[in-house]
């Protein structure tokens, strides 16, 4: 707050002081301009245009080579009463639900690895591996490890634990479950290491006055350690429920293809599918129109926060 | 972290969570590491090898699945077009990040934060969405099988991250440092390079490193833009591989083994700045 007066006193100061360099004023409006230009023309060019031409195509297309006209929004009634439709964006919602594992897992790993016992280090590296390995490549070691007869299940079994030997993505009441869990481990690595650079900032003095004063481990975590990295926490958050959906893409790609029946089926595979298997471009635009709509409504107030907390300036 | 003046009680406690911890630790790093170390021994194997014992190191180790794998894909002309697509990438990327956030945070001009908001909100748009109507417009562009037109949507998909963790990065560092440079005389873009840039360097290697992972591994963009055999990326032949109907499990994991490795070693030779450079900037 007290950061918004200081910002506000200044600016007035400024412009009293600052008729006389009205010039610039002037100068600084096109220097900013210039510097922005290039990052809006991309912008424009590979995010807005192409949003705003997948609306129009989804109002004015229904069939590959017909010309364009208005379609009465056939595309969209014809999605609402999409029995596959419905279903992937069930299975959206199912995957949307799972977000505090997102948001706690790498938390609490982060905070094991803050607590400095010996090889951290190490262990800070390690974990993030599997972030930097490609979800194509990633999706295809599990579709192998969790196999019916994979390795995992018989490592499951040599442990005697023979009713977890599930097969694991050939069932439809646990293929999303196992889907998610594998976007999980290559994506955890990521929070980990954002969490663990939120860490850093909190000062060992605060710390080990806490200690002092016989505050005990979770007294530190919930007093001290969570109000600091909240912030982190909130980009964290938004990263995921932003990302988690289109992440899906590459894995859904190599290990189910949207099955069994269409149990990992997810609007992002659908859209591809029926555009580029099916040819029908009116059609998947419309799907990924609704697909914008729903992670519109789950991140709006969340980047809304980011928004807030990344204008706010800092040590003033 | 030793104090004096402990009671031995205490003392133990802190002994036994240090344990417990480290075996949460070895336990986690066990999943993180195994499938990569699966995928890495198995590519070594033998078909009979590994139909022998999947989990045990290759008895024999062979090159055999590898030397099959560089006969059947052109695999220097891949990493060629990984590499130039993604340092393009990467590189534009930067540059274009800097320049935001420089602008909105050290020059006063009116809809500054309004110019932040728009590039980070851009975030949100599913790629799915835009899908179809990114691969007409690069069409239209004539950028097909372009390396220019992989990179420029490699830069306008990182930009969202870039100005974000740029902006907070250079929002730390004080005006005052700026300011003096400016009264110096020198002008916005030279202190955008001669003093902004230095300083902010690690932040800078922090999204460089986050930005060349996503972009070596993306499969859809690459799908989309450069379709073409002679064109197309690492990524995107070693998911071919399961269309040829590849059912040798040791072959695939040489073709996925040679895919992870660039990458790996380029994480494991910057992974100290990944650290710093997002703890300086990024989150506080």
């Amino acid at each position: 707050m007290s950061g918004t007066f200081g910002e506000a006193g200044k600016a007035r100061g400024r412009r009293v002081a600052g008729r006389a360099a009205l010039g610039t004023h002037r100068r600084d409006a096109l220097t900013g301009a210039l510097l922005v230009l290039p990052a809006i023309a991309l912008a424009l060019t590979f995010k807005i245009v192409p949003l705003l031409r997948g609306i129009y195509t989804s109002l004015f297309l229904t069939q590959l080579g017909e010309a364009a006209h208005w379609n009465h929004f056939s595309n969209y009634l014809r999605m609402a009463h999409d029995p596959t439709v419905q279903r992937a964006f069930v299975n959206a919602a199912k995957v949307v639900a799972t977000l505090p594992v997102w948001v706690v897992v790498p938390l609490v790993v982060a905070l094991l690895i803050f607590q400095r016992t010996p090889g951290w280090g190490f262990f800070r590296a390690v974990y993030f591996m599997p972030y930097t390995i490609a979800p194509v490549i990633v999706g295809q070691v599990f579709r192998e490890l969790l196999h019916a007869q994979g390795p995992l299940n018989e490592l499951l079994r040599a442990l005697g634990l023979h009713f977890l030997a599930l097969s694991w993505l050939g069932d439809k009441g646990i293929a999303l479950f196992s889907l998610v869990a594998v976007v999980l481990w290559s994506y955890f690595g990521l929070g980990v290491v954002t969490y663990l650079a939120g860490l850093g900032t909190i000062s060992d003095e605060l710390f080990d006055a806490a200690a002092l004063d016989g505050a005990g481990f979770f007294t530190r975590m919930f007093q001290i350690v969570i109000p600091i990295i909240f912030p982190v926490m909130g980009y964290w958050t938004i990263l995921c429920t932003s990302g988690m959906l289109v992440w899906m893409f590459p894995f859904i790609f190599a290990m189910t293809e949207g099955g069994p029946g269409y149990a990992t089926m997810l609007p992002e595979y659908l859209v591809y599918i029926t555009a580029f298997r099916f040819s029908e471009l009116g059609y998947g635009t419309t799907i990924g129109v609704a697909l914008f709509v729903f992670v519109l409504i789950f991140a709006i107030f969340q980047v809304r926060y980011m928004y807030v907390s990344g204008t706010k300036r800092q040590g003033a | 972290m030793r104090r004096a003046g402990e009671a031995p009680a205490q003392r133990l406690r802190r002994r036994v969570s240090r344990v417990v911890i480290t075996i949460l630790l070895v336990f986690g790093a066990f999943v993180a590491l195994f499938p990569i170390y699966y995928t890495a021994a198995t590519a070594f194997k033998t078909q009979k090898d590994y139909a022998l014992s999947r989990f045990a190191p290759p008895r024999e180790p062979t090159l055999e699945n590898f030397r099959l794998q560089f006969r059947r894909f052109a695999v220097a002309r891949l990493i060629l077009n990984s590499v130039v697509t993604t340092a393009g990438g990467v590189v534009l990327c930067t540059i274009v990040a800097i320049m935001v956030a420089y602008a909105v945070t050290k020059v006063r001009f009116p809809g500054r934060n309004l110019v932040f908001a728009f590039l980070v909100g851009t975030l949100v748009i599913p790629f799915p969405t835009i899908m179809i109507p990114v691969y007409q417009t690069v069409l239209e562009l004539k950028l097909v099988d372009n390396y220019l037109g992989l990179i420029l949507a490699y830069a306008a998909f990182g930009l969202p991250l870039g100005v974000y963790l740029l902006g907070a990065y250079f929002r730390g560092i004080p005006d005052e440092i700026m300011e003096a440079a400016r009264m110096d005389g020198t002008s916005h873009w030279q202190t955008i390079w001669r003093v902004m840039f230095p300083i902010s360097r690690p932040g800078v290697a922090a999204l460089g490193i986050i930005n060349s992972v996503w972009m070596w591994n993306d499969l859809l963009l690459p799908l989309l833009i450069m379709p073409a055999a002679q064109r197309t990326t690492l990524m995107v032949a070693v998911t071919s591989q399961r269309n040829n109907l590849e059912v040798n499990i040791p072959i695939i994991s040489a073709g996925l083994t040679i895919a992870m490795i660039p990458i790996l070693l380029v994480y494991l030779l910057f992974q100290r700045q990944l650290i710093k450079g997002m703890t300086a900037g990024a989150v506080k």
